[in-house]
Order: C-alpha cells, then sequence, then structure tokens
C-alpha cells in the first residue's frame, strides 16, 4: 500500500476527476497492479463503510422504535393491571358497600338524604360549610357536637357584643341581627343532624320554634314540621 | 411458542423475515429488529455479562451481521425453506444465529479486557470464520474480503472509524474533517491519519483472510 497512490484512488472513488483524469488513471490501474489491488481494497472499504453507516443509521431509527414499543408494551401492561385492580376495587366494595355504610355512619343513623336547603338560594352562602359536610357524610353526631359548639360561641359572641356596643345601638343591632341569622341557620342544621339520629320528637321541638321565628328559616321550617307531622315518617 | 406467535399473526416466521429483507422490505428488516431485540434483551444474560452500552453496541454489532448474512444470501429462502451454503436446508433459526454471532462479537470487544489469554480467543475467532464460512455461499474472493473488511470495521478504533465515515460516506473534505475534529493540526497530518487508518486496517483484513485461506 502506497501513501502517494492514496489521494488519486479517492478522487476516483469519490468522483472527483475529470474525464480525462480519470481515462488516465484507469489506463494506470490497468498498468499497475499494486495500484489496482490497493484500489480493490479502498472500494471494498468504501462499500463496506456506506453499507455498515446507512445499516446503523437504521438501526438508531428503529431502536427508538423499539424502545417506545416497549414503553407501550409497558404502558399496556400497566392498563390491564389498572383496569382488573380498579375492577376487583370496584366490586369489593360493591359486595362490602352495605357494611361500609354501617361503620361510617352513626350508629343509629337512618337513611335521610341531607340537601343544603332550599334556604342556600336566599342566603347566598353557608357559614357553617364544615358542619353541612359532616351531614352530607352523615356524621350526625359530629355534626350536632359542631352545632352545639358554634352555639355557645355565638352564645358568647352575644354577651360581648351586649357590653360593647351598648353606647352604639345601630350597630348593636346589626350584630344581633346577625348573631340571630347564625342561631337559626344552627338550628336548621341541627333539625338535620337530629332527624339523621332518628331523633325527630326534638327536631320536631326546634322546627316549631324556628317556624314561629320571622327569618329565613320560617318558611321551609314550617313545611317540614307539618310534613313530619302530617306523613308520620318514620324518623 | 413461535407457532402460536405466527397463528396469532404476532411474528412472522423466519424464512418471512428473510425473503422480506433480501427484497430490501424495510418494514420486515425493521420488525426482525424488534423480535431480535427482545430476544436479545432476554437472552444475552445467559452468554456474557456486560453493561447495557456494550450489550447495546454487541447488538449492534450481531444484528448488522444477521442482516447482511441475509442480504448477501448467505441464508436464503427457496421453496418456502429457508437454505445456507451448498443449497443444504438452514435448520436453525435467525435468532439462535444472532446470539452465536453475539457470541463472538462479544469475544471481540473484550479482546484487550478479558481474562481469558490471546490464544483462546484467537481460536475461537478463527472457528468463528469457519463457522461463518459454512454459511457463505459464495467462493468470490473479493465477496470474502469485503465482509472481511466490513467485520473489520466494527472492531476498528472509533477515532479511526470516525476519520472514515466523514470522508468516505459524508463525502467531506479533508478541510471539513478538519474542523469538525480538532485533533489534527494540517491537512497533512489529518491525511496521514486517513492513510495509517486504511493501512492499519487493510493490515487486519488481510492477516483474518490468510488465516480464513489456512484455516
Amino acid at each position: 500500500m502506497k501513501f502517494e497512490y492514496q489521494d488519486d484512488i479517492d478522487d476516483y472513488l469519490l468522483n472527483r476527476m475529470s474525464e480525462e483524469q480519470q481515462l488516465a488513471f484507469e489506463k494506470e490501474i490497468n498498468r499497475n497492479p499494486e495500484l489496482q489491488e490497493q484500489l480493490d481494497f479502498t472500494k471494498n472499504s468504501v462499500r463496506a463503510l456506506k453499507s455498515r453507516n446507512d445499516k446503523l443509521a437504521a438501526l438508531k431509527e428503529w431502536e427508538k422504535d423499539y424502545v417506545w414499543k416497549e414503553q407501550r408494551h409497558k404502558h399496556i401492561q400497566l392498563y390491564w393491571i389498572s383496569g382488573v385492580a380498579a375492577l376487583f376495587i370496584v366490586t369489593f366494595f360493591i359486595i362490602l358497600k352495605p357494611n361500609i355504610k354501617e361503620d361510617l355512619r352513626d350508629p343509629n343513623a337512618v337513611e335521610f338524604e341531607f340537601t343544603p336547603f332550599d334556604v342556600n338560594t336566599i342566603k347566598n352562602s353557608s357559614d357553617y360549610s364544615d358542619i353541612e359536610s359532616l351531614l352530607k357524610g352523615k356524621s350526625y353526631k359530629k355534626a350536632l357536637e359542631s352545632i352545639e359548639k358554634e352555639m355557645q360561641l355565638l352564645k358568647s359572641d352575644s354577651t360581648n357584643i351586649g357590653s360593647k356596643f351598648v353606647f352604639n345601638y345601630e350597630e348593636y343591632q346589626t350584630k344581633m341581627l346577625n348573631i340571630r341569622k347564625k342561631q337559626d341557620e344552627l338550628c336548621w342544621l341541627k333539625v338535620y343532624a337530629l332527624l339523621g339520629l332518628n331523633n325527630t320528637k326534638q327536631a320536631l321541638l326546634i322546627l316549631d320554634e324556628l317556624r314561629h321565628r320571622d327569618g329565613l328559616y320560617q318558611i321551609p321550617s314550617d313545611s317540614l314540621y307539618n310534613l313530619l307531622k302530617s306523613d308520620g315518617m318514620n324518623y | 411458542m413461535p407457532v402460536i406467535n405466527i397463528l396469532l399473526g404476532r411474528k412472522k416466521s423466519d424464512a418471512a423475515f428473510v425473503e422480506g429483507i433480501y427484497n430490501r422490505d424495510e418494514k420486515m428488516a425493521r420488525e426482525l429488529h424488534y423480535y431480535c431485540k427482545q430476544y436479545f434483551d432476554q437472552k444475552y444474560g445467559s452468554i456474557f455479562f456486560a453493561d447495557n452500552k456494550r450489550k447495546d453496541e454487541i447488538f449492534h454489532e450481531s444484528f448488522l451481521a444477521l442482516w447482511k448474512i441475509i442480504v448477501d444470501r448467505k441464508v436464503y429462502v427457496e421453496d418456502g425453506e429457508l437454505r445456507g451454503r451448498g443449497n443444504k436446508p438452514f435448520s436453525g433459526k435467525l435468532t439462535t444465529l444472532l446470539m452465536s454471532i453475539a457470541k463472538y462479537k462479544y469475544l471481540e470487544l473484550v479482546r484487550d479486557k478479558s481474562h481469558i489469554n490471546d490464544i483462546d480467543i484467537d481460536e475461537l475467532l478463527k472457528k468463528k470464520y469457519n463457522e461463518n464460512n459454512d454459511l457463505i455461499s459464495t467462493d468470490d474472493t473479493d465477496d470474502i474480503m469485503y465482509n472481511i473488511i466490513d467485520d473489520c470495521l466494527s472492531n476498528m478504533p472509533k477515532g479511526c472509524y470516525k476519520i472514515l465515515t466523514m470522508f468516505y460516506y459524508e463525502e467531506k473534505s479533508l478541510e471539513t474533517i478538519m474542523t469538525e475534529i480538532d485533533t489534527y493540526e494540517s491537512k497533512n497530518a489529518l491525511k496521514t491519519a486517513k492513510y495509517k487508518c486504511l493501512t492499519n486496517l487493510r493490515n487486519s483484513a488481510n492477516a483474518i483472510y490468510h488465516s480464513y485461506l489456512n484455516a
């Protein structure tokens, strides 16, 4: 292999020769077996390099495809496992639902759906959303405890207001009105909690009180009171 | 299991792959790559231990060799049957052939670092060419040399491979290569390096060619 031959061989193989140069080189090849041998070797090397690099480029592309397919395969497997697990969980809950319900709810709770009153449309928002949540979740005892606490707070508030605004009657009136609204709301919530705990008697007492009091809860209380009385519902 | 796969349309037969790849069907080659890669990932542990980079390198080289065997018609399909040298039926599977190639590729790769002594590896590599010889259905010297060069390229130092690829495959000028590889200070230095790479490639190929002839 001769260094001085290589430039011409490269130019010939990479088509970097003019036609004249090409013809002259081909004549030289026929005359010089050493050059011919070096040309053949370089030609084979170029052919092998081209074939190898073309294939490597394709392999790179396929490798991405492989990784993507494998990931997809894993995802599909994961979806299947999740699906089966979900199905199992759903079946499990469907079968055990009644027992679980019993466990979560208060022991004496009855099937009673708490609807955060039609009154909500009138009063816009509730200050006692936590209690409402407890009622919706049928945790009537906890709800009742919270209601009692809130009632205590309101009681002390009203006492404080009495001493604080003794010289500002208008402000005192506004504050007291607010406290009364909240007391009514708590009473209404208490009715639900009591009905949930099957304590209809006490619920009726509160409803009777509410329906005789002016305010947002007067009409709903009256209607619920009459409904409970006339239908003889099993609360 | 392969029968079930074929019945379910999950995997084509080896004959279908060989036929498809020989007819330059890229989809078939891609599909064979997928199954070979899956098979290789599952089985390579029983042949050698290697980190992911080396494992992938071995797979690439092995798959390229397998692909070449098919393209060069060393394994081909006749009357729906796979055949090898001398029109003899080829009873093996493509994946098994891939793994036997991988075994040798691994030995070539670890040649310098292996605890196996050089004589053993030389023996094994010699055996490889004899085994490959069974697959070679051509007696063309030029073709044999081409195959050996192709094999030597896979074991060539990376720097050399890069220079030769840039010059002959990407057809870049020496000036352009110089700007892309900072190592060379002058065009002549790069030209000399390229020439040395070719000379080393030729020496290795000739050595293997002669050992093949004497085998």
